[in-house]
């Protein structure tokens, strides 16, 4: 089944793979981005219009722009904010158990 | 003899009536020649000259005065022409048309489930794009004073750009121009010297000089967008009507009521858009002065949508901007609101929910409604008035056409099957949530502003008003409702049109003038917004005799938004009259928005000032010829009809167009099948057929 | 709390004051007061129908009255009010397709008022009540709540509410805005639901009460007028319609139409697998003057029918920056209407039947008393809204039924300017700009956003003409466009946010104060795809635009101007001088798929439409254009160029578990 734009979840081998080549990242209980390419960068790299946030805020809070790719591809899965110290976000949990049922 | 000519073009129909001297009304309807629309025009006019006995010649030779309305502005604003057009403003200013004022551009003029469907919205395409579009290094601010000069070098540039390039069309609109037009001018006399003299030229400050740039700019944009086309299509009716032979002038309907001469309607195609209903308001007027009705709701139905104006102290109610394809614009328009609730509106089933639902779609005319025979499969009103008995299969537009119950019959299966209905309930549950809608409509129209229903008159005109409004009447409490002229009532349009006197209307904004007013100062404004007009209508050739000026003022309270337009007297003002003004205001607005809304702590502001310009033009005369009366239709056959609202088979009286006739009276429930339209009368109405032809139906 | 002799309690006040009213399945209403509980379900389509747009006839003709009557520039302009019709237990049956946030929270003022009015001083026919407590049911003190019971036969057969936007109701600020507050004693005293109207009549001293609240008495009492004569009116509508058809009947259709909306809404998440999603993005500054990053978390868990919103790992309330139970509450519906029930006229109620909130009292997304709240109707729902998106989007697209009702983001932050001077008129001013409605709308599934489209869950919000904003306020606007690059880029990119440029205008200087959010990062991501551009403001101090106009020239950018540039946290205060020109922008909406996916000529368009810059165009999007005059999309260098980028994407990242 289809869980995003770019991820299938296999409910037969329950795992994560990209739509985009089939690449499989992880089980579907995992965190994908876990397993996928991560790029990190400064928040001026979301585009440019983006500013420092040092320039903005008078100082600088740690924040970075994290992509993730699919390893093997390349295609975008997501992008997000956070401070360096952030875990990655566990942003998809589908529930396995429900899927098996 | 001595006709009155009138063609109205609409988006399928070509409608055309000849009056004569009598009243007698000669109709022409034709299919519309969407190719070139001039070829319906003069086949309508064939169709009529042919059933008075004569040619397009010998009947044009006869006329007096023609008159047009015309759709070909709203085609190609709506289809977007294929028209290279420039737009010239203050520089900052250049997204203007595209950023459409934020939601409003994905809003406006849709229906609330249409803009709620997010997922689908957009903005439609531009009127004119960002690199078609032009920033002068120019700028007046909101007093009305130059805060940077005009760029005479940098206008030049623009203007030899422009003249370099493949333009039909030149829109100069700038910010504050209303009230300071200098700049605007300005710009127009270097363009006129650079650009070639055939390439269409208009400026937001002549056209409409009104306050907020994105409704001001949108209007001079699509001016000049339908600018070269419909003066194109203008001139040929025009030149053609010339060589046929006729000596008058052309008069064109415009939206805000009233006509105009086609040179004038060349500069200013814009104001012809959405003409049609406009038209049937301002008939309905003169109508009404004749019957002396003070309050009218204006209701035209017909295959595509349902459309409702109000007329109050004889006045149509006029609404300072328009819609069309989501754009707002300023031209005064007279205020028609409309959904897509028509004899074609197609019914449906709501998926999950099992609801039945009737419109906003439509069939259209081709294939139209199941029962036409033409491999529609829709469902549609129309149909369930055919499984009714209201119109006659086999007389169908006075026989001249028959219908095939089998098909509406078939295309009702599916409805049937979603609902669990029979077939008679499906007919009953679409003419009633047809008419709901209608009904609701009505009520939106008149109590939210401060009206109430009860004290109007329903005309109801179009192809479809007359079988189902009565109903809907009934339902508001409505007493009395009119099908004007009869069987006309279904081209009562094109009799609107030429009830319309030369209209030219001025308005001027009036920034931040407050109480107390100072009569000298709006007696010169006044004074001059009419030597204009006055210079303009004789021009035209209007003499003294047929010029007719009318002053009327909006005002707000200091403090609320909401102007109310009053009447003003003309001539000298006086102090008294300044009084009299502003009392004149605090009724109204009283009566609008309802004891103690208005502010008046926080004072009064004189919004606009404006003046209606008429130039009186000839009447039909609207008496019938003393037709034989048929007192109370004699032998009546009557057939067994099944009424919705009742929901039953009744009785029911049926007469045809022979049958009626002035002095006749009759008792519902009846149906009159005549040559264009089907009259329906309810069993707790009566009524009676006056002088006119007008059906009188009363409960 | 006095307990009288049958038994009836009422729900805990001073707790629901403290942490946010949270309704009980089983309200507890005073024995005394009946309730019209019956109706039939007989009911034929045809009536049906025609009854239920009779309903949404009714209610959208409240709000005309109220629009009418009250003759706000707020009311008119803004569109900043909705009317609200509900059941006799306070589920909505219809609210209008004005400002969205407040009519499903009316659901909350009418619970409260039965749990805790019904005895004393008790609920009749003619009463109204009126409250703006944001622990009650309000998103803040400005938006105040008229709700009224209607009555048949002695038995409480349903409510009525209307909601409007205050010019001024007390606190520390004109308007009541104070996104400088430390708490909530230095805005706006939020009042509980009181009876302002008795059987009909107005009582002067609770009416009193209200308006000495305000800096402008006479206005609020103006829409104090309005407020009640809508509710009238509709009361008055909706006797006509139970005399004509029965309150059987129109109570069964109100009961169908909730019905409907929670048979779509079910439908639809039943496509869903279970599982949770999350979001965490930041609020930057509690409050004016303040710089430091507050964390905002959701969770979203969905299990079989049911889903559960938590926040854990959001930030304690602090400063004004908050939200309070009832605007969190009503955040959801600004999600799942355009996405699941617009074909319900955004009836929540039966989508409501089945979400359960069960945030941390406390934070900055649940406040408590006395955190400041005033901000809830703009910022702090804002990012609670952005937050919402974000887990809902996600959890959509996990099956192909809501997969493509998607929306990616309803606004990535809002900048709201207040600002307060002389006007050109010689009088004093204070207004909210309205630029603020000139924000992006975000990518579907299948299209672009809309540039400049409005905020997305008021629909019939008009961005002001300069021409008004000139003649209103002493400014002069430079420019208003299209803000480049700041749509999200995507194969389906969002809409873009407005620039707007402008200097004082016959005036010596413009209070400024500048409350916003997502100025750092956007508070929503979009799917696969880059996030709209943050919300920015800046000034050029001591500029030479004096000079530039003598010579005849406008600026057709901030940064060519000559001066001091000084660029401004999200929430900051200053004093916008003579000659300072000042440039705010709108938030950007975020995309929808993989920017290299796009088609380039789509992006061709996009930059000659200057929505993205030619640098955008290559590095994001990764197409190369033939340089000849009229440009054209180079189809061989794009193809090498997105490979590239492509290439750089892998060997600029590592495998988090493998490290
Ligand atoms: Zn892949």
């Amino acid at each position: 089944m289809q869980i995003q734009k770019y991820l299938d979840l296999n409910e037969e081998e329950l795992t994560i793979s990209c739509r985009k080549c089939g690449e499989t990242l992880c089980n579907a209980d995992e965190n994908y981005k876990e397993h996928s390419a991560m790029r990190t960068g400064p928040v001026t790299d979301a585009g440019p219009a983006f500013e420092p946030p040092k320039k903005l805020l008078g100082q600088d809070p740690n924040l970075e722009f994290r992509q993730f790719f699919c390893p093997s591809c390349g295609v975008l899965f997501d992008h997000e904010f956070a401070r360096e110290d952030d875990p990655i976000l566990h942003d998809i949990e589908v529930d396995v158990d429900s899927i098996k049922a | 003899m001595s006709y009155l000519v009138n063609v109205d073009i609409g988006g399928t129909h070509t409608d055309g009536v000849v009056i004569d001297e009598q009243g007698e009304i000669t109709d022409g309807k034709v299919a519309s020649t969407p190719d070139d629309f001039s070829a319906g025009f003069f086949s309508s006019l064939e169709v009529m000259a042919n059933k008075l006995g004569t040619d397009i010649e010998g009947l044009l030779n006869d006329t007096e005065l023609v008159s047009h309305g015309t759709t070909v502005g709203t085609n190609a604003v709506l289809e977007g022409d294929d028209v290279d057009t420039k737009l010239v403003t203050t520089k900052g200013s250049e997204s203007v048309l595209s950023m459409m004022r934020g939601a409003a551009g994905r809003t406006s003029g849709l229906s609330v489930e249409e803009y709620l469907h997010m997922q689908e919205v957009t903005k439609p395409d531009p009127l004119v794009s960002k690199k078609d579009t032009y920033g002068l290094n120019e700028r007046i601010d909101c007093m009305g004073d130059v805060v940077v000069e005009f760029d005479e070098e940098q206008a030049r540039d623009i203007a030899e750009t422009i003249a370099e390039s493949d333009v039909d069309s030149v829109a100069i609109s700038c910010l504050w121009s209303f009230l300071n037009p200098d700049h605007e001018e300005r710009m127009e006399e270097i363009l006129e010297e650079e650009i070639d003299s055939d390439v269409f030229l208009t400026r937001s400050s002549d056209l409409t000089p009104t306050w907020g740039e994105y409704e001001r700019t949108a209007a001079t944009a699509i001016n000049a967008l339908i600018g070269p086309s419909t003066s194109e299509y203008i001139e040929k009716i025009d030149d053609r009507l010339e060589e046929l032979g006729y000596d008058g002038t052309l008069l064109v309907m415009q939206v805000g009521g009233g006509v105009a001469p086609a040179e004038d309607a060349i500069r200013e195609p814009v104001r012809t858009i959405d003409s049609g209903p406009a038209a049937g308001m301002t008939g309905c007027s003169y109508l009404a002065d004749t019957l002396e009705h003070d309050n009218i709701i204006a209701a035209d139905m017909g295959g595509t949508s349902f459309d409702v104006g109000l007329i109050t102290d004889g006045e149509p109610i006029t609404k300072a901007t328009n819609v069309v394809r989501q754009y707002d614009y300023s031209i005064r328009n007279i205020d028609i609101e409309s959904i897509g609730n028509g004899g074609g509106s197609i019914a449906w089933v709501e998926e999950n929910t099992d609801r039945l639902r009737v419109g906003p779609q439509s069939v259209g005319a081709d294939p139209g409604p199941a029962c036409y025979g033409q491999g529609g499969e829709k469902f549609t009103v129309t149909d369930a008035a055919v499984l009714c008995g209201f119109i006659d299969p086999e007389y169908f537009l006075g026989g001249r056409e028959s219908l095939d119950l089998d098909s509406a019959k078939a295309a009702a299966e599916s409805l049937m099957d979603a609902t669990g209905m029979e077939l008679m309930d499906v007919a009953r549950g679409v003419i009633e949530i047809s008419n709901a809608q209608m009904a609701d409509l009505i009520s939106q129209r008149t109590i939210n502003k401060g009206y109430d229903p009860r004290n109007f008159t329903v005309y109801a005109y179009g192809g479809a008003g007359p079988l189902y409004l009565p109903s809907i009447a009934n339902r508001l409490s409505v007493d009395e409702i009119i099908v004007p002229t009869g069987d006309s009532s279904s081209v009562w349009s094109a009799v609107g049109i030429s009830s319309s006197d030369v209209l030219h209307r001025n308005e001027e904004s009036n920034m931040r003038t407050f109480a107390p007013f100072d009569p000298e100062d709006m007696t010169e404004q006044f004074s001059t917004i009419e030597d204009d007009i006055r210079a303009d209508l004789e021009s035209e050739g209007f003499d003294d005799e047929d010029i007719r000026l009318e002053r009327y003022a909006n005002l707000s309270y200091g403090l609320q938004v909401h102007e109310v337009t009053v009447p003003v007297p003309s001539g000298e003002l006086t102090e008294d009259d300044m009084g009299e003004i502003i009392s004149r205001f605090e009724e109204k607005y009283e009566q609008l928005y309802g004891e103690g809304a208005g502010a008046s702590q926080t004072g009064f502001e004189l919004v606009t000032l404006r003046v209606d310009g008429y130039g009186e033009s000839t009447k039909p005369s609207l008496r019938a010829e003393a037709a034989e009366a048929h007192t109370d239709g004699g032998i009546v056959e009557t057939e067994e009809i099944f009424w919705p609202a009742e929901n039953e088979y009744l009785d029911t009286a049926v007469y045809y167009q022979d049958d009626i006739g002035p002095g006749m009276d009759f008792d519902g429930p009846a149906v009159m099948r005549l040559n264009n339209t089907t009259v329906a009368i309810p069993e707790s109405d009566s009524g009676e057929i006056d002088q006119y032809n007008n059906i009188i139906i009363q409960s | 709390m006095a307990t009288d002799d049958q038994g009836h309690e009422g729900s805990d006040v001073w707790e629901d004051f403290q942490q946010g009213y949270v309704p009980e399945d089983n309200l507890d209403i005073h024995p005394d007061l009946d309730l019209h509980e019956q109706y039939t379900k007989d009911i034929d389509t045809v009536t049906y129908e025609v009854l239920r747009h009779r309903l949404w006839t009714v209610n959208e003709e409240h709000g005309q009255t109220l629009e009418n009557v009250s003759g706000s520039p707020v009311a008119y302009f803004g569109q900043d009010f909705n009317p609200t019709l509900m059941t006799h237990d306070g589920e909505v049956v219809f609210n209008g397709p004005y400002v969205q946030l407040f009519s499903p929270i009316a659901e909350l003022q009418v619970k409260w008022i039965l749990e805790n009015r019904s005895d004393n001083p008790g609920i009749e026919p003619g009463d109204i009540f009126i409250s703006n407590d944001p622990w009650v049911g309000s998103t803040h003190q400005p938006d105040v709540f008229f709700v009224a019971p209607i009555f048949v036969d002695g038995e409480l057969f349903c409510w009525i509410a209307n909601t409007l936007h205050q010019y001024d109701i007390g606190g520390k600020s004109a308007g009541s805005f104070v996104p400088g507050a430390s708490d909530v004693f230095e805005e706006s005293t939020p009042i509980p639901p009181i009876k302002a109207v008795e059987g009909g009549e107005v009582r002067k001293d609770v009416k009193q009460m209200y308006q000495r609240h305000s800096r402008m008495p006479d206005m609020v009492g103006l829409d104090f007028n309005a407020q009640v004569a809508g509710l009238q009116v509709t009361q008055e509508q909706i006797h006509d319609l139970i005399d004509e058809y029965g309150a059987q009947t129109v109570k069964g259709v109100m009961d169908r139409i909730i019905e409907d909306s929670e048979t779509k809404f079910l439908e639809k998440i039943r496509e869903l697998p279970d599982g949770t999603w999350r979001a965490r993005e930041f609020m930057e500054g509690s409050k004016t003057g303040d710089d430091d990053l507050y964390v905002a978390e959701l969770q979203l868990k969905k299990e079989g029918d049911t889903l559960t919103f938590t926040n854990e790992g959001s930030a304690k309330n602090e400063g004004s920056m908050n939200l309070t139970y009832a605007g969190f509450r009503t955040a959801i519906s600004c999600a799942v209407n355009p996405m699941l029930l617009y074909d319900q006229l955004w009836v929540t109620s039966g989508a409501y039947r089945h979400i359960d909130i069960d945030t941390d009292p406390g934070t900055l997304n649940r406040a408590e008393y006395p955190s400041g709240v005033s901000c809830g109707g703009t910022l702090s729902i804002e990012l609670s809204i952005a937050l919402i998106y974000d887990v809902m989007t996600r959890m959509f697209s996990a099956s192909d039924e809501t997969r493509d009702e998607i929306i990616t983001d309803p606004l990535a932050g809002l900048i709201v300017l207040s600002q307060a001077g002389m006007d050109q008129w010689g009088n004093p001013f204070g207004t909210m700009n309205l630029d603020v409605m000139g924000t992006g709308f975000g990518a579907r599934t299948d299209k672009d956003g809309i540039d400049v489209g409005g905020i997305l869950f008021s629909p019939k919000g008009k961005l002001p003409n300069i021409e008004n904003n000139e003649q209103d306020y002493p400014m002069l606007y430079l420019y208003r466009r299209e803000s480049e690059d700041s749509a999200g880029h995507g194969e389906f990119r969002g809409g873009g946010g407005m620039d707007s440029c402008f200097i004082p205008h016959n005036t010596e200087a413009i209070q400024t104060v500048v409350a916003g959010n997502g100025g750092v990062t956007p508070n929503t991501r979009g799917i696969g795809a880059y996030p709209g551009a943050p919300i920015r403001s800046r000034t050029v101090d001591g500029s030479d635009i004096e000079e530039r106009f003598e010579n005849q020239e406008i600026p057709g950018d901030i940064e060519e101007v000559d001066g001091d540039m000084e660029t401004y946290p999200p929430k900051a205060e200053f004093v916008q001088g003579a000659i300072d020109v000042m440039e705010t922008r709108s938030p950007g909406t975020a995309g929808y798929g993989d920017p290299l996916e796009r088609d380039p000529e789509k992006v061709l368009e996009d930059l000659k439409e200057e929505i993205v810059s030619e640098e955008a165009a290559n590095d994001i999007y990764g197409v190369v254009f033939d340089d000849d005059d009229e440009r054209t999309v180079d189809e061989q260098a794009t193809e090498d160029r997105r490979e590239e980028l492509i290439e750089t994407r892998l060997a600029e990242s590592t495998i988090p578990a493998e490290e």
